[in-house]
């Protein structure tokens, strides 16, 4: 039992200490991911934007790593940068969702009633269209750009959470603490806000790494489409759509910021899996 | 005459993060063909660990076991190849336990489940299995066994998923069965039936039983013998009747006068003080010193271990001539 | 005579079942489990009533409903005079600050995470007990109240015993400084050493403190320790009730007579007997005709397959739902 480690620091350290390994692979490989998008202006000489149509095309090199583009970008560059654009993206797009997901189905498990019913019948209904198609569906009459993808997600991506937050909180409802706080004269939002809360947002934390992931593929696939972030900014899955046309003389083009998904997404689905054994572990320990 | 089931000098450690942790500690017992022993003791004091150890079924890691024999039928359990020891489970070695809310598959009927066994083990056909799943459940008390036989778990009580669960470790034709606190989830008057039920059939059977429980007047109205467990040992062990009119040991003293009796005989409870001691941080000494009411100094360092001060009546404690004053 | 601090009227307590597709187009109505079905209750200033019944007869609910953490579908709870099922939000807030509960499990009844003290100074805060700069030498009374030290103050539940979360319950309940307590099973789950600990404890507090209290619980021998006066439910109804002599010593009620033999003793005696009571508890969607027992009893004739009992009074603290309550028993308790 370590409840008598006294100072933070040591408290961080052995809650680090008990970290699965997958946790700490994928914390290590987010981190470094997130600095090097925020380091990006001093990692590489080049600019994102600036066409150099002589160097265009260039395989991979000393001076270009990853190679460049059919404008002579540096494709590494474009990468990094691209870090920028997608991780911000995928962040706010999977959390500002979460919270508002979750307090919703919260109220709607703890309180039930006209509420809960009408709830449970938007989640039915945008559960019956598959989650792509509802997105591209919006995003085709918003019109493409970044702010109506945020609509989209915005309208759409909650109810996975309020979903699960209900569901938990049908559970917790019952627990003879939450009967305690009510013997205890506390009202309704205090119980549900500061005492339950916290207990239910476990599985929606591990769940929105998962979330995390498949909201970055979704920017990405949007700006593919053409629906998304349009050229010439350096998102990722603009890029692989960009590099489309030269797949077969530059494989380079596509494949390295295809890969930079790939890397990010295993990254925070290690967090994802790690976070659930861990928080497990812990919910097993308080039983 | 061999006992039917011997444990000699039984060590289990288990391996957690706080270190090594000793949950069975020099365990010795023997059981008769065809008597009931009772084991008494809270949680954390190895009794469940014990059951498992005796069937095996102990996960291995965290738990290790590091020495002693396990006598069943004169051959070690211990040294037993799996394919052996399933076979035994399924007949002479069968074990209830203690939520039947689990012991039952859900999505499966419930005579199909008490005969898996026999299907497996004793190669029987789908009719003859059917014809003796009603057999047993009519030897268990459910009324009217044909028409309930292909029923499943919920729609069964309690009680009545307990008396399946037993009709299953019938099923195999037991000589012993182990009942991890069989009736611990269920109400008295549920209890007192399945209690009736367990010695009617042992009666009838001539098996033996081990019985374990954390309440002594369970296995006061049952057992011949009974061994009170403590800290992952055996800290006293006799006949019934010695155990309850002459015990030898303080803390099974202090069981008996820390629950009200019904026989009423109000005033204050004499309870133990203080916790159940962790495993993982036991002295060289008695482990129920600290809470004990005739404890000497050197009850705290030096080890103890049980010695035999009547026939047939064991006792771990140091100054077992003290416990006659606390009655 | 003065007026009982707590008195039951008359309760019933309906739960909504689940409705099958077959009975829906059968145009059967929604099955509704009556758990408590009229129960009528007093208990005095300073007493301790002893509530006992198997799972299944509705005491735990009739405890809650008490405290209105379930609402009645009829009846009245009256406490000091106020009636608890139809006091408005103000009115329930003032109540329970005057009626506490302590809960069973004392894994579920702390949450994970809140501090021993930060949970009981909550309940200071929030009830505005002692001053905000006395919270921290009342929580700290608290605790030495219901004897733990100011060294479990900064604990997690996770690190307690299940004996101390129990000391922690008791404490919170008891930082209101409420005149009544229903305690609902509260040392079932506990080891049989930490059980002796726990009834001590209440017994002090009852006495120091003077408080009423509610006690449920399964086990006899635990409530006869308890209490002076019992109740015993069965399936919704309180179907005897008397002094702990009387129902000890000379039960009425069949059902209560089974219980008591249903106890084994602490004698080392092998039992060379039949079980006391057959089968279970019918379920609440389907209560018995007649006498809601009569599918177990042993004495159960005609009359009883037909005739709900009536309230037969046998002393003046003594009454049994029995067809054959005035005369004495057959089965000797």
């Amino acid at each position: 039992m370590s409840v008598a480690a006294a100072s933070p620091a040591g408290r961080a350290a052995a809650e680090l200490a008990r970290w699965p390994g997958a946790l700490k692979i994928g914390a290590a490989m987010l981190a470094l991911i997130v600095l090097a998008g925020l380091a990006a202006p001093w990692l590489t000489p080049y600019d994102p934007l600036t066409q150099d149509l002589v160097n265009a095309l260039q395989p991979p090199s000393a001076r270009h790593p990853f190679g460049t583009d059919n404008f002579g970008r540096d494709v590494l560059t474009r990468v990094l940068y691209g870090i920028r654009i997608d991780l911000p993206m995928g962040f706010f797009m999977t959390y500002v969702p979460l919270i508002y997901g979750i307090v919703l189905g919260a109220l709607a498990g703890y309180f039930g009633g006209w509420f809960d019913a009408v709830l449970m019948r938007i989640l039915d209904v945008t559960v019956a269209f598959p989650f792509l198609v509802l997105i591209i569906v919006i995003v085709a009459i918003l019109g493409p750009g970044v702010h109506n993808i945020y609509i989209a997600v915005f309208l759409t991506a909650w109810t996975m959470y309020a979903r699960l937050a209900r569901a938990e909180m049908l559970v917790e409802r019952g627990k003879d603490y939450v009967l305690a706080a009510r013997t205890l004269g506390f009202g309704p939002w205090r119980i549900v806000f500061r005492h339950v809360l916290p207990n239910i947002a476990n599985s929606s934390i591990v769940f929105s790494m998962t979330d995390f992931v498949l909201t970055i593929l979704l920017v990405s696939g949007l700006s593919f489409l053409g629906l998304g972030i349009a050229p010439p900014e350096p998102e990722w899955g603009t890029m692989v759509a960009e590099g489309r046309d030269f797949i077969f003389d530059a494989w380079w083009i596509c494949t390295l910021p295809g890969l930079a998904i790939v890397v990010t997404g295993s990254a925070l689905s290690l967090v994802g899996d790690g976070l659930a054994q861990r928080l497990g572990e812990r919910r097993h320990a308080l039983l | 005459m061999a006992p039917l089931l011997a444990i000699e000098d039984l060590v289990v450690e288990f391996r957690t993060r706080g270190g090594r942790i000793v949950a069975l500690n020099h365990v010795f017992l023997t059981v008769q063909a065809g008597e009931t022993l009772g084991i008494v003791g809270e949680s954390g004091s190895g009794k469940s660990v014990l059951c498992r150890t005796i069937l095996r079924l102990l996960p291995t890691p965290p738990a290790e076991i590091k020495g002693g024999r396990v006598m069943f039928d004169g051959e070690d359990l211990l040294d037993a190849p799996e394919a052996r020891l399933r076979q035994l489970r399924g007949t002479a070695l069968a074990m209830i336990s203690q939520n039947p809310a689990t012991a039952l598959n859900p999505v499966w009927p419930i005579g199909d489940q008490i005969t898996e066994g026999l299907r497996v083990h004793g190669r029987i056909g789908r009719r003859e299995a059917r014809k003796r799943a009603v057999e047993l459940l009519r030897r268990v008390g459910i009324p009217s066994p044909e028409l309930r036989v292909d029923e499943y778990p919920h729609q069964w009580s309690g009680g009545m998923v307990q008396r399946a669960v037993i009709a299953m470790a019938l099923a195999g034709g037991p000589k012993l069965i182990l009942a991890d606190e069989p009736t611990t989830a269920l109400d008295v008057t549920i209890q007192d039936q399945i209690l009736a039920l367990l010695l009617d059939l042992q009666a009838a059977s001539g098996m033996a039983l081990v019985l374990v429980s954390h309440d002594m007047a369970v296995v006061a109205e049952t057992s011949d013998r009974v061994a009170v467990m403590y800290a992952g040992r055996i800290v006293e062990l006799a006949d019934t009747r010695t155990i309850f009119r002459e015990p030898r040991h303080p803390y099974t003293v202090g069981l008996m006068q820390s629950i009200p009796r019904i026989e009423g005989g109000a005033g204050r409870l004499r309870p133990i003080p203080g916790q159940p001691p962790s495993l993982a941080d036991l002295g060289p000494g008695c482990p129920f010193q600290p809470r004990c009411a005739v404890a000497s100094p050197d009850c705290a360092t030096t080890p103890v271990a049980p010695v035999e001060i009547a026939p047939g009546h064991w006792s771990a404690c140091l100054h077992p001539e003290r416990v006659g004053a606390l009655l | 005579m003065t007026e009982p601090l707590l008195k039951v009227e008359n309760l019933v307590v309906e739960f909504p079942g689940r409705r099958r597709l077959v009975d829906w187009l059968g145009g059967r109505p929604r099955p509704v489990a009556r758990v408590i079905d009229g129960v009528d209750l007093t208990i005095d200033r300073h007493e301790t009533l002893g509530l006992v019944g198997e799972s299944g007869s509705g005491k735990t609910t009739l405890g809650r409903a008490i405290l209105r953490l379930v609402r009645p579908s009829a009846g009245r709870v009256l406490f000091e005079g106020r009636d608890i099922a139809r006091a408005d939000a103000e009115g329930l807030r003032g109540l329970r600050r005057r009626l506490q509960m302590v809960f069973q499990n004392p894994h579920s009844s702390l949450n994970p995470r809140f501090t021993v003290s930060a949970a009981i100074a909550e309940v200071l805060r929030f009830h505005r007990i002692v001053p905000e700069g006395d919270i921290g030498a009342e929580t700290a009374r608290l605790l030495s109240l219901v004897g733990l030290g100011s060294e479990m103050a900064g604990r997690y539940p996770r690190s307690l015993s299940g004996g101390q979360r129990q000391r922690v319950g008791l404490a919170r309940a008891l930082a209101v400084r409420p005149s009544m307590l229903v305690l609902d099973e509260p040392v079932a789950a506990l080891d049989v050493s930490i059980q002796a600990q726990v009834l001590n404890l209440l017994n002090d507090l009852r006495g120091e403190l003077g408080l009423t209290m509610l006690f449920i619980a399964h086990e006899m021998s635990v409530v006869r320790h308890m209490s002076r006066r019992i109740a015993v439910m069965y399936l919704g109804r309180i179907v005897e009730t008397g002094t702990t002599d009387e129902i000890f010593g000379n039960a009425r009620h069949p059902y209560t007579q089974g219980l008591l033999g249903a106890v084994p003793r602490l004698e080392p005696v092998k039992r060379r007997r039949q079980a006391m009571l057959q089968g279970d508890v019918p379920s609440p969607y389907a209560i018995p005709a007649g006498c809601r027992f009569h599918t177990r009893c042993p004495r159960a004739e005609d009359i009883c397959r037909r005739v709900a009992p009536p309230r037969v009074r046998v002393s003046a603290t003594h009454e049994a739902e029995c067809h054959f309550a005035g005369s004495p028993s057959v089965v000797p308790a």
